[in-house]
Formats: structure tokens, C-alpha cells, sequence
């Protein structure tokens, strides 16, 4: 049988890092968010050697010191230099920004992709339970979960995946339900696959594009959370350095030493805006279609 | 010589329970599929057509066993597959395979074709080792026209027409004895489906394959099929050799249904028959004979009693009170 | 009757940002007289919906352009109007149904509405007489119970019944042109069959002109008087009906019918043309259908065939034609 001309081009057959690697430096926006990122984990991992001073040192005779060539971010109310709080509190935010909503990820995906696949009974019952931590908004959530558990670092991981594993759940019933009615899911079934295998070389090959983006929006909104409730004072709690206790040090002396609330401010909203630009980007690279594009 | 398949009073209804039917009790059943028996023998096409509803679709994936079915037995190679249990219906699977009518989502986007055509061999641990799969895929490939160096392409990155040999060749991987091909080549161009049909044709041939082919193409139905039944509202009306239900259909839907496919010639154009109305609803089907609502010869004894399949001729039966050759009279 | 209605000449039409433009349709030309009923075949990618849409001025721009060619309706060059007058056409001497009654329809209007809407736009009647004129097209349409079926909802129709509301939403204002893209493509085979029937009734009552798209040939063997095939965003071969299904000239028109199963009766193998059409992006200087014809020469790579006059009524876009060879 000859075989019949073929139009298509050829793609490489490269790795999938390589790839993602080379997409990313086609669009220079992603590009230097992408480095942007490196950096802040950097940044995060090499804390011991990078920051000039211990961030939990106090000084009483340099308390709310302006930037200058000993200090580079100046010195809060207890003397302790800002630039080495805010690296150090890169390390908790990041870890705790990415921590909490991974680990949501993985459990709200598998409940959902369970509820969307099977439908019938299992899904309203998973829904009902859904629906309940849905209600609450993630903020209000924390905010109970903390009071109850207590503050601290765990705690929050705790917190913030309660809150999120709801809504990644939802997301995957979704796409889990519309990727099922798919007509190379009967075929898997034809072909005598069993149900694990084609949830996890079908359904969730095919979800992951809408899973990974909605992963980096929610360590973007951990990141927030966290500094939001370290703000509040049931997060991270002092002395160690977090973005969000930092600030709230910070406001006392708002005017006149300004400097800790916006450089922790800027490290939070630089982070955030490149966890966003940055979901489109894997978003796209994971869908072979816009890989071509 | 018993058939390689045969399917007995196969049935599929559907509870259309409404939002408050436990306060009203409304219960309409949609009858997609009712008392249906065909059989299908080796190396032959058996074509199954009809319009929209008429529970083709369905009545292929009962045979499958993809649906469950609500009454009858689907038996396959001397096993009763509807009793099977998992483990038997999985080993009963590697023996008969679909090929499904889109071929944008018969193929999953993030596989490859080599992922894809390997899959049933993976799922019933039939390769030894990448390289096996590599070379198992080839030759599949290369059986349904294809170069063999597409294997590492998505299907984004294919044709209509590509996608569904790539669909055929993932049904041949297990060595099938019987594939049912629902609707195959209706989302393709007419010069694509020739393609295709050829191929189909070929690898019958070669192979020893039978065919389940729904199909609503007549003219498609008329080149590749051995023999046809016609479908309406969930039953056969008419089964039998396809030169003869073609030359002298017996009921009169499966006359209309001829007349109506337009046909590529011009200067001999037939007085067309015209059915008016539409198909009823499936939930609501027609008491007695469900196609006297349209029919043009329909009596009282139409809406009392629901004809049977009679035979007509040796191989050849239709469900009708009035069966004969052409029974809307002779298109002028 | 032979009064001109529509002369197309090199309509083309590019997608995609300047520069790196993809042409979709390159110099299409064709007559259409009052009365006639021309049928416009072609598969996937050969730009026929391209066309009905741009007669109309209906192509999105971005990131579709028109950018060159004329479309004469009635004496008036279209593509030249200022965009506000195109209005007043549509809808009132060009009609336009589609492949799909269902996205043609607004699910939340009875189609009673609909069709009085139609008429609403393009001329002055008070509410009384348009009803009047919508329960005179439902019962023309054959749409039993007209006056109850008035405050009916699209989703309460079967598809033919719907693409019947259309085709009254679209005759309301008796157009001079009805441009039918597809319209049976997504019915049963026994209700296209009514489809066409009606169609062919309208067209005789009404004497509308009538451009029917379609990728069956089998559809427009039985409404059309005249035949276009399209391939690849060209006009290949114009015909009569007769002509083309029994001494067609183009090689695709041959090879086209010669796959058709049903002109196959009997016959082992269906005949299939080799590979496939090139995508718009692959399309060189020559004629775009030289890698899969069986008549091809060196000249049909350099340059693209016109349109040679094989009869009075015939014209075929190819160098291998007799009338080309001499």
C-alpha cells in the first residue's frame, strides 16, 4: 500500500524542558518575568548567603534608619535590617505561596476529576462538600481555620489548602466532564483500558493546561494570603520575617520610615504579577496546538 | 455456519425523568434502541442506516457493549458478551473495535500517534519493550497509507482525512475480527471519502474483517455494504442483501429514504417521494406501526398492531402490513 | 431575461496581517442573471463560504479583507457603497440563509417575531399587515397551524421545520437574491429532500435568483440550473448542469465525480483523487491542483491557468484543454 503524501512539517522531537525553554524566550515579556522568578527563588534558596545581616537582629541604637550604603533598604522599628527581612521573608512567602496551593492542587484535582469522570452519586456527594467550602471566601476561611489551629507556618499551609483544594476541584469536574464526552475516551474504553489509566494518561493530560493556570493565579493569591494574614497577625509570626508581618511592622511608623512597607510591597506585587504572567505561558506551552502556533 | 456476531431483542430505553417527577410522576421513556436482532457473519459489511434518532449510534455501542443494554444479548464469537464479566468483555474487546465518526476528537490532542495507535497494545500488555512499540506502530501505520515517520506528530497536525486512518489503524492493533464503524467518513470530503472507503474496502480484504457500518449515506452504504438494514425509531424496518433492498426496497421508508438521497445525475432525475412531517420524538413513539404518522400507504391496522419482521424473500424481511417490491408504486 | 443581475469580476479576498496575508479567494468572476439558479461546489478550503459572505460584505475585517475585484447587483458596484447602505440590501434585495437553522434563529424571539422583524426593517407596514404577511410566508413555508406556530419558539421546531422559518425569514421581503449557503447540509436526508422541494416551489412562484453553496453534488443536481466548482480559492470550471456531470473539463470536476459512490454503481473501487488540497499557505504561482492531476505539464507549475472557453455555456480553468492547446 503506498502511503499518501503527507503535508504536515515535521516538529522536533526535542524534550518537553527544552521546548518550554525556547517558547519562553520567543515572548520577552514572559522572558523577563521568567527571570524575574529565578531570581526571587534564588533569592529565596541562597538567604543564608546573600543577605547582609541576621533578619532577627535587632539594634536599638539603629532603629528606622533611611536607606544608605550599610543598610541598602534601611532599618525597622527594632533596628533589624529591612533588605535581610525581605529576602528572608522571600523564602517563607515562596514557600508557603507554593507550597499550600500545590498540595491543593493535587487533592482538589483528584476529587474532581473522581466527581466529573464517574458522575451519578459520587458526584453529588463530593459536590455537597464542594459547595460547603466554597461558600466561604478563601480569606474568611483562613481566617477561622487560623483562629482555631493557632498562627504559625503549618497552620497556614493547612489554611490555604482548605481554601483552595474546593476550588481546583470545581475547575477539574469541569474540564473532566467535557474532556469525558470525548470521543477517544470511548475509544480507550474499547480498547480495554482500565478506568486509572485513562484518567491519568486522558483526562488529565487534557486538564492540566486549565490546572497549571489556575495553580499559578492561586500561588500569586497565597503569596497575598499569606502576607494578608501575616498583616493580620495570624500568619507568620514574628520574629521571623515574612512580607506581610513586615508591613505590618511597618505601618507605625508609615511617614516617616516608609521604606519597609514599600519594598516588601513591591517584592509582593513584582511576585504575584510574575506568577500570572507566567501561568499563560506554561498554559500555552502545554497545549500542543499553541506550541505550533 | 454460525455468525461471528449476533445480537437478540437488544434494547436501550432511557428514564426522561423531568425535574419534579417524583411530585408528578411524569415518567417518559425514551425508546432509542427496542427489540433489535441482527447478526453479522465473517468477512462481511453489514450497513446500518437510517436518519438522525433512529438509535443507529446507539445500537453500535450496545453491540460493543460501551452502553449498557436495557434487555437482549450481544453474542460474539460464541460468548454471550451482555452476561460477561469485566475481565471477560476486556478479552472479548481485543476481537472487535470502533472507528468513530469525528476524527477531531476520536484522537486525544496531547497524545502522539504513536501513543495513541499503541494504546490498545499497552492496555492488554501486549509490547515487550519501546522498540516493539515502535515497529508494531509502523506497520500499522504503514497498512493504512501512512508513513511511518508521522508517528511522533500530534493529530492537530493532520488532516480530516489522516486523522481517520489514524483512527482505523489504532482499531486494527488488536488484530480484530470485527470493527464497527459509526458514521466513518461523514465528516470527510467526497474526494477524502474515497479514500477512505477504498481503505476500508482493502484492509477487509486482506484481513478477513467484518464491518458493522452505520452509516445515513446511502450512496456510500450502496458501494461498501453486503448487506443493509434500515433503521427507524429504534428498530430495523428493512434488512436484507444490498442489491436487492436497493433494487426493490419492501417498506415504505426505506423506498422514501432511497428517493430522497439526491443523486449526482441530473438527466435522470426520478420523481422524488417527499415523506412529509417530521420524525417523531423517540419519547413519544406512534402506537402500532411507528412510521404510519408518514406513511403514504398507511391503514387502520397501522395504528393497532406493530408489524414484525417478515421475510419477504431468502435473506430479505421487512416490518410492514403492506411489504412488497416498491410499495409507493414505481417513480415515474 | 437575460438581464444581468450579478457580475462578479476577480474578487479577492486575503486573511491575516499585511504582509503576511493568505489569499483565500483569487479573482473569482462569474455572470448571474435574473432568474437563474447557479449552484457553487467545492470542498473544504476551496473558499466558497469565503465568497457568499464577501457578495454581502459579511467578512470580518480584521482579519479578513477584501482587496480586489467588483461585485455588480442591479448596475451598482457593492464593495464600492459607503458600508451604511449595505443594510438596506441585505436582508431586502440579497437574503441569506445559512448551514445551521439553529444559530440562525435568537432562541429567546417566537419566530413569528422573527420574521416580522424582517419585514419590519425594510418596509413601511403597520403591525396588522405584517402579521398578515408573516402567517402568508409560514403557510408558503409549510409550516401547519401558522397562526398558533406565530408565538412558537426556535426550540420547539425540528431542524427542517426551523430552516423553513428561516427561509420565510429570509423570501419575507422578496429579495431579488437569495444566497443559500449549505442549507441542507445538517438535515436528514428525507427532510432536505423537503427543503429542496420547497426551495424549488419558492424559486417558480417567486422567480428569486438563487447562489446555492454546497459540497453536494447531488444537492445541487437537483436545484441548480448552472454550476461553479471552486478548488483552492479559484473558479475551476462554469457550466451548465447537463454539461458538467456528463463532459466535465477541469480534471478536479472529473475526479470529483468520478469519486461520488453513487457514480460508482458496481464498480470494485471508488476513484480517488491523489493527495490532498494544498493549504492556503502552500499555494504557489501554478495551478493549485498540478500535484494531484493526471493531466499536468510543466507550464501548469509556472503559471495559472484563466479561464478557457470550451463551449458557448462552458469554461474550464486548465492548460490541458483542447481550447487551451490550440
Amino acid at each position: 500500500m503506498t502511503p499518501a503524501a503527507e503535508a504536515a512539517p515535521v516538529p522536533s522531537e526535542r524534550g518537553v524542558l527544552v521546548q518550554i525553554a525556547i517558547s519562553l524566550t520567543r515572548d520577552r515579556v514572559s522572558l523577563f518575568f521568567l527571570l524575574v522568578l529565578i531570581a526571587i527563588v534564588l533569592v529565596a534558596i541562597f538567604a543564608d548567603q546573600i543577605a547582609p545581616y541576621d533578619p532577627i537582629a535587632q539594634s536599638l541604637l539603629s532603629i528606622n534608619l533611611p536607606p544608605s550604603a550599610e543598610h541598602w533598604l534601611g532599618t525597622d522599628q527594632f533596628g533589624r535590617d529591612v533588605l535581610s527581612r525581605i529576602i528572608y521573608g522571600a523564602r517563607t512567602s515562596l514557600l508557603l505561596g507554593v507550597t499550600a496551593p500545590a498540595l491543593a492542587a493535587v487533592i482538589g484535582t483528584a476529587f474532581g476529576v473522581i466527581a466529573g469522570y464517574f458522575g451519578g452519586w459520587i458526584d453529588r456527594i463530593i459536590g455537597r462538600f464542594l459547595d460547603i467550602f466554597l461558600a466561604f471566601p478563601a480569606l474568611l476561611l483562613g481566617i477561622l481555620i487560623a483562629a482555631a489551629l493557632g498562627a504559625g507556618f503549618w497552620n497556614m499551609v493547612v489554611v490555604l489548602t482548605v481554601a483552595f483544594a474546593p476550588r481546583f476541584a470545581r475547575i477539574a469536574r469541569a474540564s473532566t466532564m467535557s474532556v469525558r464526552s470525548e470521543a477517544f475516551i470511548e475509544a480507550a474504553i474499547a480498547s480495554g483500558l482500565r478506568t486509572p489509566s485513562i484518567m491519568l494518561h486522558h483526562i488529565l493530560p487534557n486538564i492540566a493546561g486549565s490546572i497549571v493556570v489556575v495553580l499559578t493565579l492561586w500561588i500569586a493569591t497565597a503569596v497575598r494570603l499569606e502576607a494578608t494574614l501575616s498583616f493580620l497577625g495570624l500568619g507568620t509570626q514574628p520574629p521571623k520575617a515574612s512580607w506581610g508581618n513586615i508591613i505590618r511592622d511597618g505601618l507605625g511608623n508609615l511617614f516617616g520610615s516608609p521604606w519597609p512597607i514599600v519594598a516588601a510591597g513591591l517584592a509582593i506585587t513584582l511576585t504575584v504579577l510574575a506568577f500570572n504572567m507566567l501561568g499563560d505561558a506554561v498554559r500555552d506551552i502545554l497545549d500542543p496546538e499553541a506550541r505550533d502556533e | 455456519m454460525t455468525a461471528l456476531l449476533s445480537a437478540e431483542g437488544l434494547a436501550k430505553h432511557f428514564a426522561a425523568r423531568s425535574r419534579w417527577s417524583a411530585f408528578v410522576g411524569d415518567k417518559s421513556v425514551v425508546r432509542a434502541v427496542d427489540d433489535l436482532s441482527l447478526e453479522i457473519a465473517q468477512s462481511e459489511t453489514l450497513a446500518l442506516v437510517g436518519e438522525s434518532g433512529c438509535g443507529k449510534s446507539t445500537t453500535g455501542r450496545l453491540i460493543m457493549r460501551l452502553i449498557e443494554p436495557s434487555a437482549g444479548r450481544v453474542v460474539f464469537e460464541g460468548k454471550d458478551i451482555t452476561a460477561a464479566s469485566r475481565a471477560e468483555l476486556r478479552r472479548a474487546r481485543r476481537r472487535m473495535q470502533m472507528v468513530f465518526q469525528d476524527p477531531r476528537s476520536s484522537l486525544s490532542p496531547r497524545r502522539t500517534i504513536l501513543q495513541t495507535i499503541a494504546e490498545p497494545l499497552d492496555a492488554n500488555g501486549l509490547i515487550r519493550s519501546p522498540a516493539h512499540r515502535r515497529e508494531v506502530v509502523a506497520q500499522l501505520l504503514d497498512s493504512v497509507g501512512l508513513s511511518p515517520s508521522v508517528m511522533g506528530r500530534y493529530p492537530h497536525q493532520f488532516s480530516g482525512g489522516q486523522r481517520q486512518r489514524v483512527g482505523i489503524a489504532r482499531a486494527l492493533a488488536l488484530g480484530p475480527s470485527l470493527i464497527v464503524a459509526d458514521e466513518p467518513v461523514s465528516a470527510l470530503d467526497v474526494s477524502v471519502q474515497a479514500q477512505i472507503i477504498n481503505l476500508m474496502q482493502d484492509l477487509q480484504k486482506e484481513r478477513r474483517l467484518s464491518y458493522l457500518f452505520i452509516s445515513h449515506d446511502l450512496a456510500v452504504v450502496r458501494h461498501i455494504a453486503d448487506r443493509v438494514a434500515v433503521m427507524y425509531l429504534g428498530r430495523i424496518v428493512e434488512i436484507g442483501p444490498k442489491a436487492e433492498v436497493f433494487r426493490a426496497p419492501h417498506h415504505p421508508y426505506t423506498q422514501a429514504l432511497l428517493s430522497a438521497a439526491p443523486e449526482a445525475r441530473p438527466s435522470r432525475l426520478q420523481k422524488r417521494i417527499v415523506l412529509p412531517g417530521d420524525v417523531p420524538s423517540p419519547s413519544a413513539i406512534p402506537s402500532g406501526c411507528s412510521f404510519r404518522t408518514r406513511c403514504p400507504i398507511a391503514r387502520d391496522i397501522c395504528a393497532r398492531e406493530r408489524p414484525p419482521l417478515n421475510g419477504v424473500a431468502p435473506g430479505h424481511a421487512a416490518a410492514c402490513h403492506f411489504a412488497q417490491p416498491n410499495p409507493l408504486g414505481r417513480p415515474s | 431575461m437575460s438581464r444581468s443581475l450579478l457580475r462578479v469580476r476577480d474578487l479577492s479576498v486575503e486573511f491575516g496581517p499585511a504582509g503576511k496575508a493568505v489569499r483565500v479567494l483569487d479573482r473569482i468572476g462569474f455572470d448571474m442573471a435574473a432568474g437563474d439558479c447557479i449552484g457553487i461546489v467545492g470542498e473544504s478550503g476551496s473558499g466558497k463560504s469565503v465568497m457568499s459572505l464577501s457578495l454581502l460584505r459579511l467578512i470580518p475585517e480584521p482579519p479578513g479583507r477584501i482587496v480586489e475585484g467588483s461585485v455588480e447587483f442591479d448596475g451598482v458596484d457593492l464593495l464600492t457603497l459607503p458600508a451604511s447602505r449595505m443594510p438596506d440590501i441585505r436582508g431586502k434585495e440579497i437574503a441569506m440563509i445559512f448551514q445551521e437553522p439553529m444559530s440562525a434563529l435568537n432562541p429567546v424571539m417566537t419566530i413569528g417575531e422573527q420574521i416580522a422583524e424582517a419585514i419590519f426593517l425594510h418596509e413601511s407596514v403597520d403591525a396588522a399587515q405584517r402579521r398578515a404577511r408573516v402567517l402568508e410566508m409560514l403557510q408558503l413555508v409549510g409550516i401547519p397551524d401558522a397562526d398558533k406556530r406565530y408565538d412558537s419558539y426556535p426550540h420547539e421546531f425540528s431542524g427542517g421545520m426551523r430552516q423553513r422559518v428561516v427561509i420565510a425569514m429570509a423570501l419575507a421581503c422578496n429579495p431579488k437574491l437569495l444566497i443559500a449557503d449549505e442549507p441542507t447540509t445538517a438535515l436528514d436526508v428525507t427532510i432536505q429532500a423537503q427543503v429542496l422541494e420547497l426551495m424549488k416551489r419558492l424559486r417558480e412562484r417567486y422567480r428569486t435568483s438563487i447562489l446555492l453553496i454546497s459540497h453536494d453534488l447531488g444537492v445541487i443536481a437537483d436545484v441548480a440550473d448552472r454550476v461553479i466548482v471552486m478548488y483552492c480559492g479559484r473558479v475551476v470550471e462554469t457550466a451548465e448542469i447537463d454539461d458538467l456531470f456528463d463532459r466535465p473539463a477541469h480534471p478536479y470536476t472529473e475526479g470529483l465525480l468520478n469519486s461520488i459512490p453513487s457514480r460508482s454503481i458496481g464498480q470494485d473501487r471508488l476513484y480517488q483523487i491523489p493527495g490532498a488540497p494544498p493549504a492556503p499557505t502552500e499555494r504557489g504561482p501554478g495551478c493549485a491542483f498540478y500535484p494531484r492531476c493526471p493531466k499536468r505539464m510543466p507550464v501548469c507549475l509556472e503559471k495559472s491557468p484563466p479561464l478557457f472557453q470550451v463551449s458557448e455555456t462552458q469554461q474550464a480553468a486548465c492548460f490541458a484543454l483542447p481550447a487551451a492547446l490550440a
